[in-house]
C-alpha cells in the first residue's frame, strides 16, 4: 500500500493506494506519528484507490479522528468504494467521519 | 553435541585448509616447471651477454699487460747492444728494467757463446725481485736442455720476439714464462737474448682478479692450443656440449682467452632458485592464509555475536509468544460441556489464532437463570491486541453480571474508551439468555451478526446498530432480544472464518458459512464448529491462516422450567 501525504495551506490530503490490512498498519506507523502531528489542519483522506481496510486500518482513521478532534478538527473521508462503506456502515464508522 | 559439532568444524578446517595448500602447491610446481626451461633460457642467455662482457674486457688488459712486457723487453735489448762492453751497465739496465715492468718477476741477459765463452751451456746475468721486493742479480751458467735450445734456435735463430712454449720450472720452485728478444753486438753480429719471466701464479692472478662469477671459469691458450692458464678441474669439465664457452684472441702473440660455464651448473642454480622461489610461494600463501582468516575472524566475530544474540532474542520472544498463546487459551474456558448439569442447553466454542497470540475472544457464566455469553475481535493482532482483548476479558467478567446488557456494554466501553492512546477497538457481542424463558437479550457493537439456524432454517440476526467498544465514550448502546425455541442453535463467529482465504486469495465468505451452517447434518452444538471448521479448513487448504478464528455455537433444548416439570 502506498500512502502519499500532500500538506496544503488549508489542509492535509492523504491519498490511500491499495490493501490497509494488518501488516500494513504495522509499517505505516511512523507515517501515522507525523500525520498526528499535522492534525492541527482539518484531514482529508482520500480512499478512491483504497481496496480493503483491516481493522488495524479502521484503528489508524481513529487515531487521526482522535488526534484532529483533541484540536478541534475534523477527518473526511473522500470517494469510499462501496465496499468499503459497506464496512464502515456495519461498523458505523460512518458516523464518526465526515463522508463525502 | 556441541562439542562434536565444533569438533567436526575443526575438522573440516583443517582438511580444507590441506586440500587448498596442497593444491596451491601442485599448481605452483606445475608452474615453476612449465618457466623453469625458459628461465633456464633466459639465464643462460644473460650469462652469455656478461661473459661476452667480461672476455672483451680481460683480453683488452692481457693485451695491454702483455705488450708493455714486450716493448720493455725489446728496449733492453736495444739498449743491451750499446752496453753489451759495460758489465756494470748491463747490471744496471736489468735493475732499471725490472723496476719498471711491475708485472715481471724477473728479467735476464743471455749472452752468446762468442761474447761469454761458456763450456756446453750458457751464461747469463738474472736480476729477480727477491721475497722482499728487493731486485737481486746473479749469474748463472745452464746447461742446454732441450727446450731452452729449440727456443733459443728460434729466437736468436729466426732474430723474433719470443713467447716461451710453456712453463719452465725454475730450481727456486717457480713456474714462468719467459718473452725472449734477440740483441746485437755493435758491428751487428748476434750476441745474445734478452728475457723478461713472468710468473704463472700472475697470470693465475690476474685471471681470478677479473674473474666476473664463479660460474664463469676463465683459461688461456697458445697458439698452438697448449694451456697457459686453468683452472684446476678443468680438464674433468671439458666436455664441450655441456658448457658455455667463449673465446677471443690476444691478437700480436695468438693466444687465446676462453671463458666458459657449465651448464649443469647453471641448470642446477635455476632449479635452486625455482625452488627457493616455490618454496617462499608457499610460505606466502600460508602466511596471507592465516592473515586473511585471522582477519575475517576479527572482522566477522562482531556480526557472529550479533547474529547469535538477535537469534537468541528471537527464541525468548517466540517462546514468550508461545506462552502468551497459553496464557490467552487459558483466559477462554474450553472445557467441554461447560455446565453438565444444565440440560436446558449446549455450548460449544473454539479459538484458533492467526498468529501464536490472537485478539479475539469469547466467554461465558452462568448467574443464578441467566446464561451469560459473548464474542469479541480487537482489531489488529499480536501481543498488543491480545492485552487489549485481556482487557475485554475481565470486564467481561467483572462488569456484565446484575446489569442489562446495553448498560453493561455502555460500563465496559467507558473503561476501554479511557487512555486508549492507540484507539484500539472490539467488535463485540454480549448476549443473556434467561434459561427459564429462552429469552436473549444482547447487544451488537460492530460485531458479525450471528446466524440463528431453527427448523432447519438459518437466518441472521439483524446488522449492528451500535458502534465497537473503545471508540466512542459517548456512545449508547442500543440492546434487542429475540425469544428462542427449544432446538434453537445460535452461531456467533470472528471475520476469521467469513475471510479466510484459499491459497488464491478467495474468502470463504458470509453466504458459504449460511450454506455450510444450513446444510450440516450435525444438530449439537460442538457438532455444528466441527462441521463449519471442517469446511474452513477444507476452503483454505494450504493457505496461511491469515486472521483468528473464532466460533461460539449455543443450542438451547429447552426451558429450565420444562426440564423441572
Amino acid at each position: 500500500m502506498e500512502i502519499n501525504i500532500q500538506n496544503n495551506p488549508e489542509n492535509v490530503v492523504v491519498a490511500l493506494n491499495g490493501s490497509f490490512d494488518t501488516s500494513m498498519a504495522e509499517q505505516a506507523e511512523p507515517t501515522v506519528k507525523e500525520l498526528e502531528s499535522m492534525a492541527s489542519k482539518p484531514i482529508v483522506i482520500d480512499c478512491s484507490a483504497l481496496d480493503y481496510i483491516a481493522s488495524s486500518g479502521l484503528r489508524v482513521l481513529l487515531r487521526l479522528r482522535k488526534a484532529s478532534a483533541a484540536r478541534g478538527q475534523k477527518v473526511t473521508l473522500l470517494n469510499v468504494n462501496e465496499s468499503i462503506m459497506e464496512v464502515l456502515r456495519v461498523t458505523h464508522f460512518d458516523r464518526m467521519f465526515i463522508m463525502q | 553435541m556441541k562439542q562434536t559439532g565444533k569438533k567436526a568444524s575443526s575438522s573440516l578446517q583443517v582438511r580444507m585448509t590441506a586440500y587448498v595448500t596442497s593444491a596451491v602447491i601442485f599448481v605452483s610446481a606445475v608452474a615453476m616447471i612449465l618457466v623453469a626451461g625458459r628461465v633456464r633460457g633466459d639465464y643462460e642467455d644473460l650469462l652469455q651477454a656478461r661473459i661476452s662482457d667480461d672476455l672483451d674486457a680481460i683480453t683488452r688488459i692481457m693485451e695491454q699487460r702483455l705488450l708493455r712486457i714486450e716493448e720493455t723487453t725489446k728496449a733492453m735489448a736495444a739498449l743491451s747492444t750499446m752496453l753489451i762492453d759495460d758489465r756494470q751497465e748491463t747490471d744496471s739496465l736489468l735493475c732499471r728494467s725490472l723496476s719498471v715492468m711491475e708485472d715481471v718477476y724477473g728479467a735476464a741477459i743471455v749472452f752468446d757463446n762468442t761474447v761469454v765463452p761458456c763450456q756446453d751451456g750458457y751464461y747469463e746475468r738474472f736480476a729477480l725481485r727477491n721475497a722482499n721486493g728487493e731486485v737481486e742479480l746473479n749469474d748463472f751458467v745452464n746447461r742446454w736442455d732441450s727446450q731452452t735450445q729449440r727456443e733459443w734456435d728460434v729466437c736468436y735463430g729466426d732474430g723474433k720476439l719470443l713467447w716461451s712454449d710453456f712453463i719452465s720450472e725454475y730450481s727456486d720452485g717457480y713456474k714462468v714464462i719467459s718473452c725472449s728478444v734477440p740483441f746485437l753486438d755493435k758491428n751487428g753480429r748476434r750476441a745474445g737474448v734478452v728475457y723478461s719471466v713472468i710468473l704463472e701464479s700472475y697470470l693465475t692472478s690476474f685471471v681470478t682478479h677479473y674473474k666476473a662469477r664463479k660460474d664463469i671459469d676463465i683459461s688461456i691458450y697458445k697458439a698452438d692450443g697448449k694451456m697457459v692458464v686453468a683452472p684446476d678441474d678443468y680438464i674433468l669439465r671439458l666436455e664441450p656440449e655441456k658448457l658455455l664457452v667463449r673465446e677471443s684472441a690476444i691478437g700480436h702473440i695468438g693466444w687465446k682467452v676462453v671463458l666458459s660455464a657449465d651448464r649443469r651448473v647453471i641448470g642446477a642454480k635455476v632449479n635452486q632458485a625455482l625452488l627457493s622461489m616455490l618454496a617462499l610461494l608457499v610460505l606466502m600463501f600460508i602466511v596471507i592464509a592465516v592473515v586473511v582468516r585471522l582477519c575475517v575472524r576479527y572482522v566477522a566475530r562482531p556480526f557472529i555475536e550479533e547474529k547469535r544474540r538477535i537469534e537468541k532474542e528471537r527464541a525468548v520472544m517466540e517462546n514468550e509468544m508461545v506462552l502468551a498463546a497459553g496464557a490467552q487459551n487459558e483466559l477462554v474456558p474450553h472445557i467441554f460441556p461447560p455446565f453438565p448439569e444444565r440440560r436446558g442447553i449446549d455450548l460449544a466454542a473454539c479459538l484458533h489464532p492467526a498468529r501464536k497470540v490472537g485478539g479475539d475472544i469469547y466467554d461465558y457464566f452462568i448467574v443464578g437463570n441467566k446464561l451469560y455469553f459473548c464474542i469479541g475481535d480487537v482489531s489488529g493482532k499480536g501481543v498488543q491486541a491480545s492485552l487489549f482483548m485481556t482487557a475485554v476479558h475481565y470486564l467481561f467478567r467483572s462488569v456484565v453480571a446484575g446489569s442489562s446488557v446495553s448498560d453493561s456494554t455502555g460500563h465496559m466501553n467507558v473503561s476501554l474508551c479511557a487512555d486508549n492512546e492507540q484507539c484500539r477497538f472490539v467488535t463485540f457481542w454480549l448476549g443473556c439468555l434467561d434459561l427459564e424463558s429462552g429469552a436473549l437479550e444482547y447487544v451488537n457493537a460492530g460485531h458479525d451478526s450471528p446466524i440463528l439456524l431453527r427448523g432447519g432454517r438459518v437466518e441472521t440476526f439483524p446488522p449492528s446498530e451500535n458502534m465497537s467498544l473503545g471508540i466512542s465514550e459517548e456512545e449508547k448502546f442500543v440492546s434487542n432480544t429475540v425469544v428462542l425455541q427449544p432446538g434453537d442453535l445460535i452461531l456467533l463467529y470472528t471475520d476469521g472464518v467469513t475471510e479466510a482465504m484459499d491459497a488464491g486469495g478467495n474468502e470463504f465468505g458470509g453466504e458459504r458459512l449460511l450454506e455450510v451452517v444450513g446444510g450440516t447434518s450435525r444438530s449439537d452444538a460442538s457438532g455444528l464448529l466441527e462441521s463449519v471448521l471442517a469446511a474452513v479448513r477444507k476452503h483454505a487448504g494450504d493457505a496461511v491462516q491469515s486472521d483468528d478464528i473464532t466460533m461460539l455455537c449455543l443450542k438451547f433444548i429447552m426451558s429450565e422450567t420444562n426440564i423441572s416439570q
